[in-house]
């Protein structure tokens, strides 16, 4: 029982702040200032080099299929005619299901199989 | 007016027949699918049957063998008898079949439905096992000829759908061919040339599916009097040639398409 539990009015007072703070952080934020400012330095004397992107200079592309003249005989109708005809014969070929499984003969059990 | 009532009549009938004609192929194959699956479930009650008769050999089971037989027995031909309608019906709507080979087709298919029409009286007259086993053996002993029938059918049914295609590809050479004695001297003698090699590669397509047909046409011929083995070997192997006969058909088809392609360009 050294100190009494009660709170004096002397301990409520306020007290003057801490002088030697505020100056920590100026002293901080002029390092980090500074440091900036020589990055900033360095980077303006020596920029990088990025990688040059070499520039293509636009140039006429080969069609893929080549320009071929056409004969007189393509403007003829009896060619026109045929050229139709040929597409639709194709066709019809090309559909013609000579497999009809419809016809396919009927399976059948044919003898009776009685033992006798 | 009367000129245009008539055609008008013409144009009606033409729409009223046309489908008529397809509609009875497909009446006669819904017909025969129906009689199948009828002979089938008469088929599996008849093998039921007869292992209960030969299990038992009673009195019963040897009456109800009697009736499942019969019925099976007449349920097979009413399905051979709807098969061969069907076939009827499609050689009806197949234009490629010229009228003899028609009729000849025709008159096969009526002499194998009177062979069944007899052989039903038969089987309804069935008394007894024996009776059964006997009228059994009448269809089994006919049945190469009414299956050599059945397949000359479906053959000639295929080379009438061909012959109607090669009609076609005729025209188209033929055409061809015009157009390019018609235009003798518009290309260089160098493509002359090879266009005319070209037409000599197509008619030569031409006679090689031409040989096809003809080798078909006359094993078709000859399948009567051989056993149903060798018939379904044969048929195989003509069922074969007639996917080979159209093949030549696409193959010169395909070649008149690059002559054309040729003659639409001066290079």
């Amino acid at each position: 029982m050294d100190e009494p539990l009660v709170t004096t009015l002397s301990d409520l007072e306020a007290k003057p702040p801490n002088p030697r703070v505020p100056r920590i952080w100026l002293v901080g934020a002029g390092v980090a200032t500074t440091g900036i400012l020589f990055l900033i330095l360095v980077r303006g004397l020596w920029p990088t080099q990025t990688p040059e992107v070499p520039i293509i200079a636009p140039s006429a592309t080969p069609s893929p299929t080549p320009i071929r003249e056409l004969s007189p005989v393509a403007t003829q109708s009896a060619f026109i005619s045929l050229e139709t005809r040929l597409a639709s014969v194709s066709a019809a070929i090309t559909a013609t299901n000579l497999d009809d499984p419809s016809l396919s003969p009927p399976v059948i059990d044919l003898p009776l199989g009685f033992v006798q | 007016m009367k000129t245009s009532y008539f055609l008008l009549g013409l144009l009606l009938s033409l729409l009223v027949f046309v489908p008529t004609a397809k509609a009875d192929s497909e009446r006669a194959y819904r017909d025969y699918l129906y009689q199948f699956d009828l002979y089938r479930q008469k088929n599996s009650e008849f093998t039921v049957a007869k292992n209960e008769y030969q299990k038992f050999k009673s009195l019963t089971s040897q009456t109800t063998a009697l009736e499942k037989t019969i019925a099976m027995l007449s349920q097979r031909d009413q399905l051979l008898r709807a098969y061969l309608l069907l076939l009827n019906e499609k050689l009806n709507e197949d234009r490629g079949v010229n009228e003899s080979e028609k009729t000849t087709y025709q008159t096969l298919i009526k002499n194998e439905i009177g062979f069944l029409d007899t052989h039903s009286i038969v089987v309804n007259s069935i008394g007894s096992l024996e009776d059964a086993t006997e009228a059994s053996r009448e269809l089994e002993s006919h049945y190469v000829v009414l299956g050599a029938s059945m397949r000359q059918t479906i053959i000639g049914i295929s080379l009438g759908q061909l012959f109607i295609l090669s009609r076609q590809f005729d025209t188209l050479l033929a055409d061809s061919k015009a157009l390019l004695s018609a235009n003798k001297g518009i290309f260089t003698p160098q493509k002359q040339a090879t266009v005319d090699r070209w037409i000599l590669q197509i008619q030569n397509i031409r006679s090689l599916y031409q040989q096809k047909i003809d080798t078909i046409t006359s094993q078709n011929s000859r399948m009567k009097g051989t056993s149903i083995d060798s018939q379904d070997e044969l048929f195989r192997t003509m069922k074969k040639d007639l996917a080979q006969a159209r093949q030549y058909l696409v193959e010169g088809t395909a070649f008149i398409g690059e002559l054309t392609t040729a003659l639409r360009f001066n290079d």
